[in-house]
């Protein structure tokens, strides 16, 4: 079962993308480039019989440059290998990954990736804030909206963030086997830390 | 051997016969996320006839050796070993769901210096369960073993669950008919202290109405009956026909997390008082295969002065290779108005799912006397077949 595990990892890994990008940077930062050193992407799956599981990976990968600071806009993207989404049983990652990501179709499904990414406040901002970004998954794009929370640490910046994604909205097939299934809506949750990386020639 | 030196060979017999029960749940598999029964089970207390899920998730995911091939569709409705009779009959009986549940088992108790052994036909049950846009029918019928008096010693043959639902979209859920009511955890040995101990032995179903609401992050169960159903469908032979109710709150902390607290009460009869009690557990799986469940309860009595009986248990189980499962349960029970009363146990079990619905067992038990010097040992060897 639960093809929608899978999806909902590919979400996760875009917010969390978003989150980073909203954190790292402040006003006089813009051209500076934050790199993920480490991430976690969870995606929470509700179950139609009640209850859910979790589909985890570790892949997450990416950097974002600050292009403008109010409201903080970051280019660059945050990418999930979908491949590596791991439910716990290995029914369920088959499921998750040839039936309903698709992973083997190529590029496109093989990742989800998170793009313009743009924070509710400006480029300083610590501690919880809303934020959105475009999300690429199972050949679709479409823009998600969540909640990120924010925390500076030295030189690197932490972020949690996460956000609905709706499995039908990305033309996932519905996900169901043998009479149970995942809802719709699977929530994404992010958690990464991100270390500043060289900027691009000509950020600035 | 002596009557009274046998007693507790005879007590550990029946307790052993009950653990048999074929109401067996599986609370360890919330090391794979699963924290409803529901998944696996028609039942939403858990055990019983599997669903087409549960069938298929018994042969991919917890035999030993049962898995389809890769690159094989894994399962098919009606087909394949997990399906009734090995698919025998495919999908003729469609959508009517069968199983047939058996467990010829051993058991050797030692008590006392003195040691019992005997070979049992546990269980040999038919199961039925209907299900189409939310309603489910549910029923079995059976040979049940009975040991303990008024009706045993001996064998019948009967139904111990029976029962219609209805399950709607919104969450809220009805259920009525002959079923076990929803408390704490329900271990697959039914004669763990929260189970036996407190009145959900494999007999102690009630004959009533179940309501519930489900949602995504918790499960809440309330039954209602004006009895046990033993009690009324064979004519009260045991006088424990009065007004009972149970209420069950799952809350999933995690998806490998949760936390329940539950409550009984059950009014005065002929031959029970009044009593009420109430319970809280916790369980979580640290690792993918490592679950631990840890549950307390209290349960009082309107004639008791004293003390309530406690009840906390543990059971940790362990996935040493895909299909065998090794499960640790220290137990204490006190006794009414005694505190330093009751029994301790350590229970060891071994459980070997080497293919599809194959399920090899080897219980141990220690039980020990708090305040008299009585110690019984209980090895039980169980072949659950499950057809």
């Amino acid at each position: 079962m639960s093809p929608g595990k899978s999806s909902t990892r590919a979400l996760a890994l875009a917010a969390l993308a978003a989150a980073l990008a909203g954190t790292a940077a402040s006003a006089d930062d813009v051209g500076s480039a934050w790199q993920v050193s480490r991430g976690d992407v969870r995606v929470v799956c509700p179950m139609t019989v009640g209850g859910s599981f979790e589909a985890k990976t570790s892949s997450l990968s990416g950097t974002l440059t600050l292009s403008a600071p109010r409201p903080a806009t970051f280019s660059g993207t945050l990418a999930v290998d979908l491949r590596s989404l791991d439910s716990g049983i290995g029914l369920r990652n088959e499921h998750l990954r040839d039936n309903y990501l698709e992973v083997g179709k190529g590029s496109g499904y093989e990742q989800a990736v998170l793009s313009d990414i743009r924070l509710d406040g400006d480029s300083a901002v610590q501690g919880r804030t809303g934020f959105s970004g475009k999300l690429q998954l199972h050949g679709t794009t479409r823009e998600v909206k969540g909640q990120a929370e924010v925390h500076r640490d030295g030189n690197s910046v932490r972020v949690d963030a996460s956000f609905p994604v709706s499995v039908s909205d990305y033309g996932i097939p519905k996900p169901q086997y043998l009479g149970v299934g995942v809802r719709n809506e699977v929530q994404v949750k992010v958690s990464l830390v991100a270390t500043p990386a060289a900027a691009p020639a000509g950020a600035r | 051997m002596s009557a009274g030196r046998r007693l507790p060979v005879l007590l550990a017999l029946g307790a052993c016969a009950a653990s048999a029960s074929p109401l067996a749940a599986e609370p360890m598999f919330l090391s794979r996320q699963y924290n409803r029964c529901t998944s696996c089970h028609y039942s939403a207390t858990g055990g019983g006839l599997l669903t087409p899920y549960g069938r298929s998730l018994s042969r991919q995911e917890l035999s030993t050796w049962g898995r389809s091939p890769a690159g094989t569709a894994p399962t098919t409705p009606g087909h394949g070993e997990e399906a009734f009779l090995y698919g025998a009959l495919g999908d003729s009986l469609s959508p009517l769901d069968l199983g047939f549940d058996t467990r010829p088992s051993h058991i050797s108790i030692t008590s006392s210096g003195y040691t019992s052994s005997s070979d049992i036909l546990m269980t040999a049950d038919l199961q039925a369960a209907f299900r189409s846009h939310g309603f489910t029918v549910y029923g079995e019928f059976g040979r049940q073993p009975l040991f303990k008096p008024p009706l045993g010693p001996g064998t019948r043959y009967d139904s111990y669950e029976w029962w219609a639902s209805y399950q709607g979209e919104n969450g809220f859920g009805i259920e009525a008919g002959r079923f076990m009511p929803a408390y704490g955890i329900n271990f697959a040995d039914h004669t763990s202290f929260n189970r036996a101990g407190l009145g959900f032995d494999f007999l102690d179903q009630l004959l009533g109405v179940e309501l519930s609401h489900s949602g995504g992050h918790h499960l809440l169960q309330v039954a209602l009956a004006p009895g046990r159903a033993e009690s009324i469908l064979h004519g009260n032979e045991d006088g424990r026909q009065a007004f009972t109710t149970t209420g069950r709150l799952q809350w999933d902390t995690s998806s490998s997390s949760a936390l329940v607290v539950s409550g009984q009460y059950h009014a005065k009869s002929n031959v029970q008082p009044e009593a009420a009690g109430g319970g809280l557990a916790f369980g979580f799986s640290p690792l993918r295969r490592l679950t631990v469940w840890t549950e307390a309860d209290l349960k009082q009595q309107s004639t008791n002065t004293g003390a309530p009986l406690y009840v906390l248990l543990n059971e940790t189980s362990f996935e040493v290779y895909r299909g065998i499962w090794l499960k640790f349960g220290p137990q204490l029970q006190t006794a009414y108005n005694n505190t330093s009363g009751g029994t301790w146990r350590l229970a060891f079990a071994t459980e070997f799912f080497p293919r599809t619905h194959w399920h090899l067992e080897v219980d141990y038990y220690r039980d020990e006397g708090r305040t008299i010097n009585i110690v019984t040992k209980t090895l039980l060897l169980q072949a659950h077949l499950y057809l």
